[in-house]
């Protein structure tokens, strides 16, 4: 009897419920929040589900030793950790974007490139904030990046920059990306005007099948050489491209931007999740980055419709920009140019801007991937 | 070699911390750097447009045809006879056909190109309300 009583007591040393704290808890109810507004709210069910349901792993109450957990050598999470580690995750993710993004309206818009630019000026606000918060330079640029709204980027250059904030980086990367709606809505309408809201632009020119092709060529030497810290990501998503516009790479074109980024994307979230352990996530660093993060998307959202409403004056009347299509300048596709299109068709229900505000919301995705590479080849 | 990576981060690190403590440096070149890249990027693509517009443009007149272009702006992978088969094809559906349903989507098609309110995704689903 004695026997079973010590066997009994020594098996529930190993169940979480002997080992867990106020801050397991705390993490296991941000996880189920997050699979909550997944599948209630919808924002962002493929990223906020594992993620979600990652950080309830993470977060199960262990003893060391176990060989279960993510930070331990060898067990399974931790494998699969290592394609979040060494940024091996990201650039498959952006092959898969490269092979599902149309580039047409950008190709047919090239000058609204420089909008998807112009939102770059977020990550780099985000940086001096992060600097004057009182992060090293290294720390600063991996907070910074989350203001180009790209999650796989931001993984990308926080596992290179500051591994220790990957994970606070990651989910509030994912997490503003969700909100996109909520948070660029308003500030749309603040800076623009009534008469501004119902601006129409022409209808894009069709492009032809050899430009198509021709622009992840193009794009990638152009962009490689001038940033080529950013090849693993820039490289990838033109490669993508070229096998989606080719018209002789079907299959792979298919397997890139389906069951690939599927399966990556899998491992990515619940990776990332399961990397906020309590001990390492909760703390006062990771309240700033969210801090900082939110404020670098509200720059980058200031800073795209501020550019379109300034290169506006030096437009000829009858060929101005709407200034709506200046948030898509942040690489969340498409969820930024679909704000421009939703806000736009409430000034007017007639005027949709989804076609213009695709350009610089793909710009917006080479436009982060050249900040990575450009904060990489200065603090990597 | 990761201690090796991670020493060199930190020096940067420390080296960027001297030189710029409040990163308008780096921030003023980065978004330099940036803004050049796709403007660079931008003119790139322009002349590439250019380059297939002309060569779209001068395609019918070398085919002896009247050099009409469409007036949707032909997809650029189009030959210069593709206006001719496309009127071919879409006159034969037309023949062919009796419910109605492709003159609705030609005509819903062109209203929308009209009105300039083409957009990426339709629902493809027409309802025809009939009268007899």
């Amino acid at each position: 009897m004695e026997t079973i009583v010590e066997n009994l007591a020594q098996f529930w040393q190993y169940t979480g419920f002997a080992n867990a704290t106020w801050q397991h808890l705390v993490m296991i109810l941000i996880g189920l929040t997050f699979i909550i507004l997944g599948i209630v709210k919808e924002w962002e069910p493929l990223l906020l589900i594992p993620i979600g349901f990652g950080m309830i792993i993470g977060n199960i109450p262990l003893l060391e030793g176990l060989k279960v957990s993510i930070y331990e050598d060898n067990s399974v999470l931790n494998i699969l950790y290592h394609g979040v580690k060494n940024g091996w995750y990201p650039p498959l993710i952006f092959l898969g974007i490269g092979a599902m993004t149309d580039f047409s309206a950008l190709i047919s818009q090239p000058k609204l490139m420089l909008i998807g630019a112009a939102a770059q000026i977020g990550i780099f606000g985000a940086y001096v904030l992060a600097l004057a918060f009182g992060f090293a330079p290294n720390e600063a640029g991996a907070i910074g990046i989350i203001g180009g709204a790209d999650g796989p980027t931001a993984i990308f250059l926080s596992s290179r920059l500051a591994p220790e904030l990957m994970g606070a980086i990651a989910v509030s990367a994912y997490s503003y990306m969700a909100l996109v709606p909520v948070i660029q809505k308003p500030i749309m309408l603040l800076m623009t005007t009534k008469k501004e809201r119902l601006i129409r632009m022409p209808a894009p020119r069709a492009v032809s099948q050899r430009e198509k092709i021709v622009f992840p060529i193009v794009g990638f030497i152009l962009t490689a050489f001038v940033v080529p810290s950013g090849l693993p990501l820039l490289g990838m998503l033109f490669f993508g491209n070229l096998l989606k516009e080719s018209g002789v790479t079907r299959r792979l074109a298919e397997t890139a931007r389906g069951p690939l980024i599927d399966v990556v994307t899998t491992l990515i979230g619940l990776t990332v999740g399961a990397s906020t352990q309590a001990d390492v996530f909760l703390s006062s660093k990771s309240v700033m980055i969210f801090g900082l993060g939110l404020l670098s998307f509200i720059i980058a959202t200031t800073s795209g419709v501020g550019f379109v409403k300034l290169w506006n004056l030096f437009r000829p009347e009858g060929r101005k920009l709407n200034p709506l299509i200046g948030n898509a300048g942040v690489s969340a596709v498409p969820d930024s140019a679909r704000v421009s299109e939703t806000v736009g068709r409430e000034a007017d229900p007639k005027n949709h801007l989804l076609m213009h505000a695709m350009a610089p919301n793909v710009a917006g995705v080479i436009g982060s991937a050249v900040a990575a590479g450009i904060l990489l080849s200065f603090l990597g | 070699m990761m201690t090796l990576v991670l020493l060199d981060v930190a020096s940067k690190a420390a080296r960027m911390a001297e030189q710029d403590p409040n990163g308008w440096i780096m921030t003023l070149v980065a978004v330099c750097v940036v803004f050049l890249t796709l403007f660079l990027l931008q003119y790139c693509y322009r002349f590439v447009g250019w380059l297939s517009t002309r060569e779209k443009n001068a395609g019918p007149k070398k085919a002896g045809t009247s050099g009409r272009v469409g007036a949707a702006g032909s997809v650029g992978a189009a030959s210069a006879g593709s206006d001719d088969e496309v009127a071919a094809a879409i006159a034969t559906a037309l023949s062919m056909e009796s419910s109605g349903e492709i003159q609705a989507a030609i005509g819903l098609a062109l209203d929308r190109w009209f009105s300039e309110s083409i957009h990426d995704k339709e629902s493809y689903i027409i309802t025809i309300k009939r009268k007899y």
